[in-house]
C-alpha cells in the first residue's frame, strides 16, 4: 500500500541510525548509532570532526541513502519502509537538500536550476524560481550558468533550489565549507530566514560560526574504523 | 518532463553527429538498393515482351574491351552471316536542337527499332512507319511541354557539322512531325526523336566530319540489333556473336537475369537493414552508457530533488526517442537526396541488362517509412537497459560517482 507523503510534516526523527559501507573485514562504519529529532522552525547544527558521520546523517535524513540499522520517521511515517517512489516523493516535497559542492546542473541557467523541482511537479513556470532568486539577491544573474557565478552565488542558487517546493526541512551538508566568511554570513542569514518561515534547518558543519548560529548543536563522535 | 528533456538534449553533442552520419550512410545504402529493386521491377513490368522483341539481341560497344570489334558496317555484315539471324538493324544516335519561338528543346535523335517500334499515340497521316526522309516521330510530351500542337507541322532542326578538329557549325534541316509516341516508351532514353535512317546517317556523318554516302564505313554505330529467326535460335545466335567478340545480350536473357539480380539486391538490402539496426542498437546503448558516466552526478542531483527512478528512466527514453526521430528525419532526407543524385549520375549505365537512363530512382514510400522508424526503434531499444540501470542508481552512489 502506498503511504501518503505529505510535505507539511512537523518533526523529522532519526532513531539509533548507523551506516556501514561494505561488508566483513572491508566494512567501514560511517555513522555510529545516532539519534536526532528536528522540529520545524528549529536550527540544528551537526558538529564533529571529519569522518564523524555528519554528511552521512544528512544523507540518511534526506533518504539519499538508507541506514544500515535504525529508523527515520517524519511525524508517524516510517520513512525507511517507504518504497523508491514514495522516498522520491518525500525528497521532492518534504525536504530541500543543500550540498557543500553546490551540485547545480552545469548546462542549466541559475533560474532553470532553481525551477527543476517545480518542473518535476509539472509546473514549467519560471516565476517562482525568479522570485526565489530575487530573495537570495541574485535577481540580476538568474540567466547565468553555474560556471559564470562565484562559489557564494552558486550556493545561494542551491539554497533557492532547496526552497523551491516549500519544504518542511532543509538539510544542508557543509553549505559554507567552500565559502569565505562574508559569504558564510549571507548563507546563514538566508537559512535563518527559512527557519523563521517555518522550515526545520539541519546543517552539518565543523565551523564554530555555524555552531554559534544554531539553536541547538548535536555533536557526533568520530566513528572512523 | 518535456522541459527537462529539452534542457538535456543538447548535451549529447558530438555523439549525435556520429549517430546521424552512421544512420545516413546505412539508410542511403538501404534506400538505394530498394530504389534499384523498385525501378527494376517497374522496368520489367513495362517492357514489351511480345513478338519479335524476344528474338532481339542488342550488341553494344564495350568501353572495357578496346580489342572488341568495332560496331561498323563490317560488323553488320559479320553478324548477318551467323546462322539463325533474320535481320540486322544498326542504330545511330545523334542530337539536334529546335529553336522555335515557343519551343526550345534539344532532342536525342535515334532510328526506329524495326522489331521494337515506339507505341504511336497520335499520327498526322496513316501509319507513319517506316519513317521517310524528313519525317520525325516525337514523344507526346517532353520536359513537361505538350508537343501535340506541332503534329503535322514542319520544324527547323539544327544539327552540327564538324569543320575542324574541335569545332563545328550548325546546319538546318526541316523535319515534319508525322506522329507522336507514348513518352513512357524509353528504350532509347527519355524524349528521343525518331528520324529516318537516311537523315540519321547524314547527321552522324556531318557530326563526325565524314561523307554521308557511307558513314558506316567510318563512324561506328551506337548499337546493332540482331534479330533471330525464332526464339529458340536466340541463344545460339547470342553465343555465336559473343564468340566473335561482340557484347550482345538478348532481351530474353536480360529479362530473365534481371529478377535474379533484383533478388540478390533484395537479400543484400535486408542484410543492410539488420546491420543498420544492430549498429543503431549499439549506438543507442553506447549513447546512454556514455551519458550515464557523464551524467551520474546529474542523476544523483535529480534524485536528491525528488525525481524517481521511473521519471529518470522516462526522461532518458524520451530523450532517446527524440534523438532517434531527429536522426531518422535528417538521415532519411540526406539519403533520399543522395539516392537521387546517384541515380542521375548512373543514368545511361546498365544494371543487369536494363538501361538506367529512364529510371527515376525514387525510394519506395514503404521503405522511406521503414527507414524513418528504424533509428527510433534502434536507439530506444538499444538504450532501454542502460537507461533502466542508470535510473536505478541510488542517489548517494550517483552523487559520489562523478
Amino acid at each position: 500500500m502506498t503511504a501518503t507523503i505529505a510535505p507539511n510534516y512537523r518533526r523529522l526523527t532519526a532513531t539509533e541510525v548507523t551506516k556501514t559501507y561494505g561488508s566483513g573485514s572491508d566494512s567501514v562504519c560511517a555513522l555510529a548509532p545516532t539519534s536526532v529529532s528536528i522540529e520545524r522552525g528549529e536550527r540544528v547544527v551537526l558538529a564533529g570532526r571529519s569522518g564523524s558521520g555528519k554528511s552521512t546523517l544528512i544523507k540518511v535524513l534526506g533518504l539519499l541513502t538508507s541506514p544500515t540499522t535504525g529508523t527515520v520517521q517524519a511525524d508517524d511515517t516510517e520513512l525507511t519502509d517507504l518504497n523508491e517512489l514514495e522516498q522520491a516523493q518525500f525528497r521532492a516535497g518534504a525536504v530541500g537538500i543543500v550540498f557543500q559542492s553546490f551540485n547545480l546542473l552545469p548546462h542549466l541557467s541559475a533560474r532553470q536550476n532553481v525551477a527543476l523541482p517545480s518542473v518535476l511537479r509539472g509546473d514549467d513556470s519560471m516565476d517562482h524560481a525568479a522570485q526565489l532568486l530575487e530573495e537570495v539577491q541574485l535577481g540580476d544573474r538568474m540567466d547565468r550558468r553555474p560556471d559564470q557565478l562565484s562559489g557564494g552565488e552558486q550556493q545561494r542558487v542551491a539554497l533557492a533550489r532547496s526552497l523551491c517546493n516549500r519544504p518542511a526541512f532543509i538539510l544542508a551538508d557543509e553549505p559554507t565549507g567552500n565559502l569565505d566568511f562574508d559569504t558564510e554570513v549571507v548563507i546563514l542569514q538566508l537559512l535563518s530566514k527559512a527557519a523563521a518561515g517555518g522550515c526545520g534547518v539541519v546543517v552539518a558543519s565543523h565551523s564554530s560560526e555555524v555552531s554559534a548560529w544554531a539553536d541547538r548543536r548535536l555533536d557526533l563522535g568520530s566513528v572512523t574504523a | 518532463m518535456r522541459t527537462a528533456v529539452r534542457w538535456d538534449l543538447h548535451r549529447y553533442g558530438r555523439r549525435l553527429v556520429v549517430l546521424i552520419v552512421v544512420t545516413a550512410i546505412g539508410t542511403t545504402a538501404v534506400l538505394f538498393a530498394q530504389s534499384l529493386i523498385s525501378s527494376g521491377s517497374s522496368h520489367i513490368e513495362h517492357r514489351d515482351l511480345e513478338g519479335a522483341a524476344l528474338r532481339t539481341i542488342t550488341v553494344r560497344t564495350r568501353p572495357d574491351r578496346p580489342d572488341a570489334p568495332a560496331l561498323d558496317d563490317a560488323a553488320v555484315r559479320q553478324l548477318s552471316q551467323i546462322d539463325g539471324v533474320a535481320e540486322v538493324d544498326p542504330l545511330y544516335l545523334s542530337s539536334f536542337a529546335v529553336k522555335e519561338l515557343d519551343l526550345e528543346q534539344v532532342f536525342t535523335a535515334a532510328s526506329v527499332r524495326t522489331v521494337l517500334p515506339p507505341p504511336i499515340v497520335v499520327e498526322a497521316n496513316s501509319s507513319p512507319l517506316p519513317l521517310q526522309a524528313g519525317d520525325a516521330l516525337l514523344p507526346a510530351t517532353i520536359n513537361g511541354v505538350d508537343l501535340r500542337p506541332y503534329l503535322g507541322k514542319s520544324l527547323p532542326a539544327d544539327f552540327t557539322r564538324k569543320v575542324e578538329a574541335n569545332g563545328g557549325v550548325q546546319y538546318r534541316h526541316t523535319l515534319t512531325v508525322v506522329g507522336l509516341y507514348d513518352p513512357g516508351y524509353v528504350e532509347d532514353g527519355p524524349g528521343v526523336a525518331y528520324l529516318a535512317q537516311s537523315d540519321l546517317r547524314e547527321a552522324v556523318a556531318a557530326r563526325g566530319g565524314f561523307s554521308a554516302d557511307n558513314p558506316g564505313a567510318q563512324v561506328t554505330y551506337n548499337e546493332i540489333l540482331v534479330v533471330a529467326t525464332d526464339r529458340a535460335s536466340t541463344g545460339s545466335v547470342e553465343k555465336a556473336g559473343q564468340a566473335q567478340g561482340y557484347n550482345g545480350v538478348s532481351l530474353d536473357r536480360a529479362i530473365q537475369g534481371l529478377p535474379s539480380s533484383l533478388r540478390a539486391l533484395e537479400l543484400l538490402s535486408r542484410i543492410l537493414v539488420v546491420v543498420l539496426l544492430l549498429a543503431l542498437l549499439l549506438l543507442g546503448a553506447s549513447l546512454i552508457n556514455t551519458a550515464i558516466s557523464d551524467r551520474s552526478r546529474e542523476i544523483g542531483i535529480l534524485k536528491s530533488i525528488g525525481f524517481s527512478s521511473r521519471q529518470i528512466n522516462r526522461l532518458f527514453l524520451i530523450e532517446l526517442a527524440v534523438i532517434g526521430a531527429g536522426t531518422a528525419v535528417v538521415a532519411t532526407t540526406v539519403a533520399t537526396l543522395v539516392v537521387a543524385a546517384i541515380g542521375s549520375r548512373l543514368a545511361n549505365h546498365a544494371f543487369a541488362g536494363a538501361d538506367l537512363a529512364a529510371w527515376p530512382l525514387v525510394p519506395p514510400a514503404a521503405w522511406l517509412a521503414f527507414c524513418l522508424a528504424i533509428p527510433i526503434v534502434g536507439v530506444v531499444v538499444g538504450g532501454l537497459r542502460p537507461a533502466r540501470r542508470a535510473a536505478r542508481l541510488e542517489p548517494d552512489i550517483a552523487l559520489r560517482e562523478w
